[in-house]
């Protein structure tokens, strides 16, 4: 049972899963035998062991459930005997998980499962005081507890202090003020202090928020939940261009976005009354699923795959709830049935869109882009176009051009008309003598010709072979070529104006309940969109406008973006908290639901949740409240004693220290070199990649080719994100190829990241632009090392670490010396090679030694 | 002794990471800094030597034929469907399916395209096209009777390989890694490789071998016949192996500093992982490097070193086998044989039929099929209904095969109606599949699970799957 993640911080540390599931376990042993201890939480203590052993067969799934027994309904449990409350030597239960008698014993031998004596007498002692059951702790609204009052200045510190005390701990020294600055910077923007001029004042907090990179960093986070990316993601994985949506993001943020709005904008956007252009681009984040345009894919079988889709993101990315087993089955452990799951799917069956994006694939029924008259439909169904003021202003300029030609070209007059009839009579004739059609015409001339078979052209065929007439005739010949080539600029400018994917309401399809997701099986019941029903008892089910009209995305946006919703704020909270700790004070950011993790702080947890609320969802202020917390301002750096007792940090007394995102590994090496192009917002950028790394693609084949501008060094952010072959840097440090939606990203330490940052040519230019800064001036190489160690490590070198450097300094530079060729090489790598450098044997070595830097563990490590 | 030496001798000291005496120019390192051995990368598996069952194999090299191979002209032998040959498909067996191409089309019946006869001692009938493959027909066990659920290739890849067509499932590999741990730690646990021509060459995401919610080191690792073996591994222009050794003495002496001042069991894992890394920038291309092989070994596999081809693909899985990697996936993109599929199978034979054979060989002549699993196969079958002169994908009934580590050879298990388009007897889901490969390992299928999203994940999914007892030994 512990099998699962725990593994992946180190095997000793088996205990701790235990130790989260049953702090009071851990907290205070003496609970279980103790007369006078407190009475046990069915939520905290007993719930967590049923689900874990019990629930599958006895739970809310039918299906599956054994001998019609119901634990995680207590009058269902009573009824069938299972237990009697306040009396546990009478209970079945408590004979049947002590029992030697395998046939008797529960759970039985082949599902794996078994209890531990410690579990075994918890189930006993919560018989014993009656066997109280609790709704499960994220389905029920939270209210504010009282702050603790525990001496301390800060909410957040008084419930951590709470904690620590009952364990005899205190929260660590805070961090020295370089520790600080560089954690505060790299959290708050993705980007070192050196390039935010961050300090560790409270003044820093706020300019940090107040840095357009803010809304860069929270945005990496966002985008792995909206599965945000650059191409479509199935088969032929080309490119889809959604990067407003992306600019969207990094504004909401900015902007300080209430998060409610921000619900309502992605998921109703579109339905807003007085929708704007960005409602519409928010919208967008209905479409930005996985489409296929495979050959011989079945429009219905694709159009169920993106509607289970929709609902597995949207109930993991604004509700912290998997609904995705629901889709087959009613949910195991969670109160999610089938049928919520389809009914689900039906608040996005309005989309205006296809299966099968090959040609094969049919629109909603009535679905006419005609009405939508500033849209047009692309490759991947009705796209806006957004265009940039200059652009716009671009098109429109050479549209100004165009228009008094084309009038003029279009121009009828009685000679025209008359040259027209004797060049129709002259081509016929012509035709009608030569064998091989001459003279010969483009398709659509040809088609106005042979479509009518020697009768006259109807009207529309007569109109193609009038325009091409006109092409044909000298006085029109010098505005003709005008126009071509006009029509040609505007083409290209067209070309570079950005569209995104907004959804678009239709005609609603018909959404059936498909038995265990079968898409061919149409024996299911016709469901209407509705919220999940058990979730009604603490969140109203949201009524239609008119009684009978069919519920829309903007009725589950407001349900979903409502204070009395129980899921919401302590969803995002969790997520929140995790971006400055490392982990939730609920570990499993997926999952608030029976299966996930009892909240280490649930008391701070909850108190966060309704100040969020109540600070109108201000996630500025959410963020601020959490940073300028001694808990999080604390120093990372545990004692081995600390360690020992509490390896996972269930209870604060540090910081954790934390690997930087994949984005920020790139960004923090552009930073400091000062190679960082830091436009906001925009297209995707081509960073350099290895050759052939596409050649697994298909429908096209595809080479790449990196960006040679200035783009070439953009935030990691704005890498082109490929689904399908994620860039191979992004990747080994763990980023996600968002082909679903994902909450929490994993940490992993692998040569193959050793590999990247030794020798992606991203990293051996950064060194060596930053090496070219570094030997600008005549100055001692202690001296150098000290700017360099300011810029990347936000610290002074000591002089052991300066000792090694200069060792490496001196061998490389005599090496470099011996072989200037080798010097050149290395300094021709990337786009802004420094060949001409005056001392290319200093530059390499010092080179060498910038690279050395850039591998350090404390550089990617924010600490 | 020069930097370069003295970093190798140290790195391939594990005991330094105890005695930690190792020093860097005049710095010392302390043994502080690698007080966390449980840090040090080396992962024996979360079953450890736990296994579930006793292991009739350590590798498996799964032999990846993508875009779906025909099974009426490889392993499937149908004489009723030659006699049909341009007659209508009887509508008893296409009613109410699901077809991919042929949706709306009118629906004839297409003979195999080549003669089978009896291969081996086992005499089972078997495609001419694929002589080196007959040639070990008793080491091989077919199955006749696999049935899958998904009808493009995408998804049905995805199925393949994951158990699952919803991305962020980690392959069989990953699976495998997770529950056994890596033999080797000079080279990834889980290497991929690829070769294409033959038909449409499918597209193929990194999905396939991804680890999903399992952690990234359990990712398959592409190892590419052309530019750098895997990206990254060489080093930048102008540094040579000296200056990298001396860079990563470096790295490693500046992080044991840290160590010292931050008690950060990340620390010690770093340093282990540059030495990997570092190893790995030899290792790798001495496995890619063939030039040992005698002339007669290339020959056999008919590989011609560096020319990208799953021949030469075949050879590196020998000896990627023989280096300890535990699971080897080479694909072959071009089975997808909608039109064209004599043609398109004599192709695909000419580029894996010879290697394939030799491989089985090979591993045998050398006392490694005992413990080395071989699956060949795809992601479903074709129809026998004709799609022009070619086949459409196909769910309903589509072969497959395996030998080495405890497969009964010989053994053909299954079997599909008379015209191959339904499964007949004995059908084998893909997770049953999954689950006879775990078993073969030594895992329960059912007892190896990952918790995630609040569920117990396992590689066959939530319905019951079963082992297919019949092919093993």
């Amino acid at each position: 049972m512990f099998c699962a993640k725990d593994y992946e911080q180190g095997f000793h540390r088996h205990l701790l899963s235990f130790v989260m599931r049953f702090p009071l376990l851990f907290l205070s042993s003496a609970l279980v035998q103790g007369a006078d201890a407190a009475p046990l939480s069915y939520n905290r203590d007993i719930r967590p062991i049923l689900a874990e052993n019990c629930f599958a067969c006895h739970g809310p799934d039918k299906a599956s459930r054994e001998a019609k027994l119901r634990l995680d309904l207590r009058e269902v449990a009573i009824d069938k005997e299972a237990f009697v409350p306040g009396d546990a030597e009478d209970s079945e239960l408590v004979y049947l998980i002590n029992t030697d008698d395998e046939d008797d014993i529960m759970p039985p031998p082949e599902s794996h499962k078994s209890l531990s004596p410690e579990q075994k007498k918890l189930l006993a002692q919560w018989i014993k005081e009656g066997a109280v059951y609790e709704p499960h702790w994220a389905y029920i609204k939270p209210e504010r507890p009282p702050v603790p009052n525990m001496g301390q200045k800060h909410p957040v510190d008084n419930f951590m202090s709470e904690g620590l005390k009952a364990e005899g701990l205190k929260l660590s020294p805070p961090a020295d003020s370089d520790t600080l600055s560089r954690r505060l910077s790299l959290d708050l923007t993705g980007l070192p202090p050196v390039a935010t001029g961050a300090k560790a004042g409270a003044k820093d907090i706020d300019m940090l928020m107040a840095s357009p990179h803010f809304g860069e960093r929270m945005a990496v986070h966002w985008l792995d939940l909206a599965r945000y990316a650059d191409t479509n993601g199935y088969h032929n994985d080309v490119v889809r261009d959604v990067t407003p949506y992306r600019d969207y993001v990094i504004d909401a943020f900015n902007n300080n976005k209430p998060y409610d709005e921000f619900i309502i904008q992605q998921l109703a956007g579109d339905l807003k009354k007085d929708r704007t252009t960005e409602d519409r681009v928010a919208s967008t984040f209905n479409r930005l699923n996985r489409i296929s345009a495979e050959g011989g894919i079945q429009d219905l079988e694709y159009t169920a795959k993106y509607y289970a889709e929709r609902v597995r993101t949207t109930s993991v990315a604004f509700l912290g709830s998997t609904m995705g087993c629901a889709e087959c089955h009613d949910h195991k452990f969670d109160p999610f049935t089938a049928k919520d799951f389809y009914s689900m799917q039906a608040f996005f069956a309005d989309i205006y869109e296809k299966g099968a994006f090959n040609g094969d694939g049919k629109y909603n029924e009535g679905a006419d882009i005609k009405n939508h008259p500033d849209m047009f439909v692309s490759r991947w169904g009705p796209a806006l176009k957004l265009p940039e003021p200059s652009q716009q202003e671009a098109v429109e300029k050479v549209e100004a051009q165009i228009k008094p030609l084309d009038a003029k070209f279009n121009k009828t007059t009685p000679e025209l008309e008359k040259g027209f009839e004797k060049w129709l009579a002259d081509v016929r004739k012509q035709r009608a003598e030569s064998d091989n059609k001459k003279p010969s015409l483009s398709n659509a001339v040809t088609r106005a010709f042979d479509g009518s078979k020697g009768k006259e052209p109807d009207a529309k065929q007569k109109k193609v072979l009038l325009d091409h007439y006109r092409t044909t005739i000298p006085e029109l010949k010098e505005i003709h070529a005008k126009l071509n080539k006009l029509r040609g600029e505007e083409k290209v400018l067209n070309g570079l104006i950005r569209t995104t994917l907004p959804s678009v309401s239709t005609n609603p399809r018909v959404i059936r309940l498909l038995p265990r997701g079968d898409w061919t099986n149409k024996s299911g019941e016709i469901v209407q969109a509705a919220v999940p029903e058990f979730l009604t008892v603490a969140v109203p089910a949201p009524k239609p406008e008119k009684p009978g009209e069919r519920l829309t995305r903007m009725d589950l946006a407001k349900w979903i973006a409502t204070e009395e919703n129980p899921l919401t704020a302590r969803a995002y909270v969790n997520r929140v908290w995790s971006l400055f700790f490392g982990e939730g004070l609920s570990r499993d950011l997926q999952d608030l639901g029976n299966q996930g993790q009892w909240p280490t702080h649930p008391a701070l947890l909850d108190w966060l949740a309704v100040e969020f609320v109540e600070s109108g969802w201000d996630v500025k202020h959410l963020i601020k409240t959490i940073v300028t917390s001694k808990a999080y301002q604390q120093s990372s750096n545990v004692s081995s004693d600390l360690m020992k007792l509490d390896p996972y940090n269930v209870f604060y007394a540090r910081q954790n220290p934390r690997r930087l995102p994949a984005e920020f590994v790139r960004d923090n090496a552009l930073a400091v070199s000062g190679l960082l192009n830091a436009k906001l917002g925009g297209g995707s950028a081509r960073p350099y990649q290895p050759a052939g790394y596409y050649a697994q693609m298909n429908f096209p084949k595809r080479t790449y080719s990196h960006d040679k501008n200035d783009n070439q060094y953009r935030r990691g952010l704005y890498v082109h994100w490929q689904r399908s072959f994620l860039h191979p840097m992004l990747a080994a440090f763990d980023a996600p190829a968002r082909e679903e939606c994902t909450a929490a990203r994993s940490s992993s330490n692998t040569p193959l990241q050793a590999l990247n940052l030794l020798n992606d040519p991203t990293f051996v230019e950064s060194a060596r632009v930053l090496a070219e800064d570094l030997m600008e001036d005549e100055k001692p190489l202690t001296d150098r090392l000290d700017v360099a160690f300011r810029r990347i490590l936000s610290r002074a070198c000591s002089e052991e670490e300066g000792a090694i450097l200069t060792n490496l300094y001196e061998k490389q530079l005599k090496r470099y010396r011996e072989s200037p060729e080798d010097a050149s090489k290395l300094l021709g790598i990337g786009l802004k090679s420094a060949t001409d450098a005056k001392d290319p044997a200093a530059l390499a070595a010092m080179t060498a030694v910038c690279r050395a830097l850039l591998n350090l563990h404390e550089t990617i490590t924010r600490y | 002794m020069n930097p370069e030496q003295r970093f190798a001798n140290t790195i391939n000291r594990r005991a330094f990471l105890r005695n930690a005496s190792y020093s860097v120019g005049s710095a010392a390192f302390s043994s502080l800094l690698l007080r966390d051995l449980q840090a040090a990368p080396h992962w024996n598996g979360v079953l450890g030597d736990k296994l579930h069952m006793p292991a009739k194999a350590k590798t498996v090299i799964h032999l990846c034929m993508a875009g779906g191979p025909s099974h009426l002209e490889t392993l499937d032998h149908k004489p009723e469907l030659a006699k049909l040959n341009g007659q209508g498909m009887p509508e008893s067996f296409t009613k109410g399916q699901q077809l991919a191409q042929l949706q709306g089309e009118a629906l004839n019946c297409l003979g195999p395209q080549y003669e089978f006869k009896p291969y081996g001692e086992c005499g089972r009938m078997m495609s001419t096209a694929f002589p080196h493959i007959g040639s070990v027909a008793d080491e091989i066990a077919v199955i006749n009777s696999m049935h899958t659920e998904q009808i493009n290739h995408d998804p049905a890849h995805t199925f393949m390989n994951t158990g699952s067509i919803i991305p962020g499932r980690p392959s069989m590999g990953s699976w495998m890694l997770y529950g056994l741990g890596a033999i080797t730690d000079e080279l990834p646990g889980y290497v991929v490789m690829t070769s294409s021509g033959g038909g449409q060459d499918q597209p193929i995401a990194t999905r396939q071998w991804h680890s999903g919610f399992l952690p990234s080191k359990f990712q398959g690792v592409q190892f590419n016949s052309k530019g750098d073996p895997v990206h990254y591994v060489n080093n930048p222009a102008g540094v040579s192996r000296k200056d990298q050794g001396e860079l990563l003495e470096t790295i490693n002496g500046m992080n044991g500093l840290l160590g010292k001042r931050q008690n950060d069991p990340e620390i010690a894992t770093r340093i282990a992982q540059y030495e990997m890394a570092f190893k790995m920038q030899t290792s790798v291309p001495g496995l890619m490097d063939v030039s040992e092989e005698s002339q007669d070994v290339l020959d056999a596999y008919g590989a011609t070193p560096g020319d990208g081809s799953f021949a030469s693909n075949c050879l590196l899985a020998r000896r990627l086998a023989e280096r300890g990697v535990r699971f080897i996936q080479l694909y072959h993109r071009g089975w997808d044989h909608h039109g064209g599929v004599k043609k398109g199978i004599e192709t695909v034979s000419g580029h894996i039929d010879r290697a394939t054979g030799a491989l089985i060989k090979d591993l045998k002549a050398r006392g490694m099929l005992e413990d080395t699993l071989i699956v060949w196969g795809g992601e479903f079958g074709r129809t026998p209904m004709a799609q022009g002169s070619g086949r459409d994908h196909h769910i309903q009934a589509f072969s497959l095969w395996m030998a080495g580590a405890g497969i009964k050879g010989g053994t053909t298990y299954g079997s599909t109606d008379e015209l191959g388009y339904a499964v007949a007897q004995d059908g084998v889901s893909v997770h049953d599949l999954h689950a006879t490969i775990l078993q073969q390992l030594g895992i329960d299928h059912e007892r190896l699970t990952y918790r995630f999203q609040g569920l117990d994940f396992k590689l066959t999914g939530v319905d019951e799957a079963k082992v297919v007892k019949a092919v093993l030994a």
